[in-house]
């Protein structure tokens, strides 16, 4: 691996003095990648070893991971697993993937296929990309506010007013998080659609058109298939940022404690307006809040190598079918 | 003389400010082949994509003129545009199947039309691959990838997909330029074949080539007609001194 890394011998001291200066900074990123992996993976991973080292260490190492993803937390989260708040994040991205999909990719195949391209598209555009730069913690008060408050009361006021003052979707929850995680990723989606629409061959289309497609039926059969690719990536980077914020979900339904799971046996199933519990705000309540300080620590390192666990196993899954598209367009992603 | 099937008056193309095409005027004769040649940038392609009209969803296009086909003018109000493209198919200069197997692509302009029927879908696919003479070389192998073929092959499978949805105008912008001289060899063949049935419209920039396979040729300067005529008439006797140096190779 390294014998990549090393460039051919400059010829000049300045080349030389550039290359060690560089090269020294990429050091610096990757020792504190390595001490990062590193400090979580071994702290992580000892919080599982068992301290009674009889036989079967093996066997109760891994017993403890089990336990550790399945069970609730006891003991105010302070012992016990993670599992509700490992089950609240996966459906809370998956369930924001479910609104962020058809919604971005859409917004992106109007903008670049149907909009004339003018001074106004240009602005609406670099107001999306910019839309990626706003702080999370904006899209949080946001969210609280026009979903929570104003779209949730409303809800409440005309299906449920039998429970008012009780609110049922009028207060933080599920489906305010997923949808607050999509707004926060919608430009993420819609650029890298974008891209992928651009990069169709003008050659392709006019194929399509010339036996007589409509452009609709251009768009269905041929340039949607073929920019699957790219909005997988736009998702694949949604995906990653939605399971790492923890900040803007606090206002709009996660919760340190929640006493059901958002799926469970009872009607409807899917629950979108109990609270849930997220990986990230548990792993900052236990870093940040717990009384007892370092003797939670050691769930800290397990929790975040959870954490980071799903997100590369999300990020995998996607990554995986973008390969099996790309294959299948083997000719056409070359070209690219 | 042959029966006219295109008749281009008066047509003048503009993008945004550019003069494409000036004032052009053409006969079209059926079940010939028509060469178009020119410099590029003189605008063969592009009149070549006013008669499906491919040109209509480009930016800033002002199209002003007729163009009629079997003495209708395509360009009238509400005319199904869909259905003209049907009419007239297109082969590209770069082959362009999609991303799908040989079989997919040949049926794909019969699948648009609502063809659902799957012994006709796959007489017609064996009829058309017949017809641009691929057949034989990929009957095995119908549901491989189409983009596996050789160049000369996705040009004829590009040809075949044309011809699945029975137009009676082909036309081929630079159809041989992408491709070896066996290929080229094949796809001139093939076109002296297919003239019995289609009416067929050739834009090319190999004089060699012109000088083969059509009846009638027509060249462009500028975004004009120079000189049109039978074939063997502008190559042995141009009237134009701007044609004979474009044929002879003296253009500059």
């Amino acid at each position: 691996m390294l014998k990549n890394l090393v460039v051919k011998k400059p010829q000049t001291t300045q080349d030389q003095r550039w290359l060690w200066l560089s090269g020294s900074m990429l050091l610096i990123c990757l020792l504190l990648v390595a001490a990062l992996l590193f400090l979580i993976g071994v702290k992580g991973l000892s919080y599982f070893w068992p301290s009674d080292h009889t036989e079967g260490v093996w066997k109760s190492f891994f017993q403890n991971i089990g336990f550790f993803l399945t069970q609730a937390p006891m003991d105010h989260n302070q012992s016990g697993g993670i599992f509700p708040a490992l089950f609240g994040t996966v459906t809370m991205v998956l369930l924001m993937t479910l609104f962020v999909t058809p919604i971005g990719v859409l917004s992106a195949v109007y903008l670049s296929e149907f909009a004339t391209q003018n001074s106004f598209t240009r602005l609406l555009r670099i107001a999306i990309y910019n839309l990626a730069g706003v702080p999370s913690i904006v899209f949080g008060v946001f969210g609280l506010i026009f979903f929570v408050y104003i779209l949730g009361g409303s809800i409440d006021q005309l299906f449920f007013s039998d429970n008012l003052p009780t609110p049922t979707y009028g207060t933080p929850g599920l489906i305010w998080v997923s949808l607050t995680l999509a707004l926060l990723t919608l430009p993420v989606v819609i650029v890298a659609t974008e891209e992928g629409l651009s990069r169709i061959p003008e050659n392709y289309r006019s194929g399509c058109l010339a036996l007589g497609a409509t452009q609709s039926e251009m768009l269905w059969k041929v340039v949607l298939p073929l920019t699957t690719p790219a909005m997988l990536t736009g998702v694949i980077l949604a995906i990653a940022r939605a399971a790492g914020e923890v900040a803007p979900l606090m206002l709009v339904g996660v919760v340190r404690s929640a006493p059901e799971l958002p799926i469970d046996s009872t009607f409807p199933f899917l629950h979108l307006d109990r609270n849930v519990m997220h990986l990230g705000y548990h792993i900052f309540d236990l870093g940040m809040q717990s009384p007892v300080g370092s003797d939670v620590m050691p769930i800290v390192f397990a929790a975040s190598l959870v954490l980071i666990t799903l997100v590369l196993m999300l990020n995998l899954t996607a990554i995986i079918i973008r390969q099996g598209l790309r294959r299948r367009f083997h000719q056409y992603s070359q070209q690219q | 003389m042959t029966p006219l099937k295109i008749e281009i008056e008066n047509l003048s193309l503009k993008f945004a400010d550019r003069q494409v095409l000036n004032q052009i005027n053409l006969n079209i004769p059926a079940n010939q082949v028509t060469a178009f040649i020119g410099a590029s940038g003189c605008g063969k392609s592009t009149l070549l994509k006013c008669i499906n009209r491919l040109n209509d969803l480009k930016p800033q296009c002002n199209i002003e003129g007729a163009i009629r086909i079997d003495h209708e003018d395509i360009y009238q109000k509400n005319y199904d545009v869909t259905e003209l493209r049907r009419k007239v198919g297109m082969v590209f200069q770069v082959p362009n199947p999609f991303p799908t197997s040989i079989y997919e692509n040949v049926v794909f302009g019969l699948k648009l039309l609502g063809v659902r029927k799957r012994h006709h879908l796959h007489e017609a696919a064996e009829k058309s691959l017949r017809q641009a003479a691929l057949w034989d070389e990929v009957k095995d192998q119908l549901n491989q990838n189409a983009l596996q073929l050789s160049g000369g092959q996705q040009q004829r499978l590009v040809i075949a997909r044309a011809l699945a949805v029975e137009p009676n105008i082909l036309m081929l912008d630079e159809p041989a330029s992408a491709l070896d001289p066996i290929s080229t060899l094949k796809i001139e063949e093939l076109i002296t074949e297919l003239k019995q049935t289609y009416t067929i419209l050739l834009v090319t920039h190999n004089m060699h080539q012109a000088a083969r396979v059509s009846d009638f040729t027509a060249f462009l300067d500028q975004g004009r007609i120079m000189e049109t005529g039978h074939t063997r008439d502008i190559f042995t006797n141009p009237r134009h001194k701007a044609t004979e140096d474009y044929i002879t190779g003296r253009y500059a």
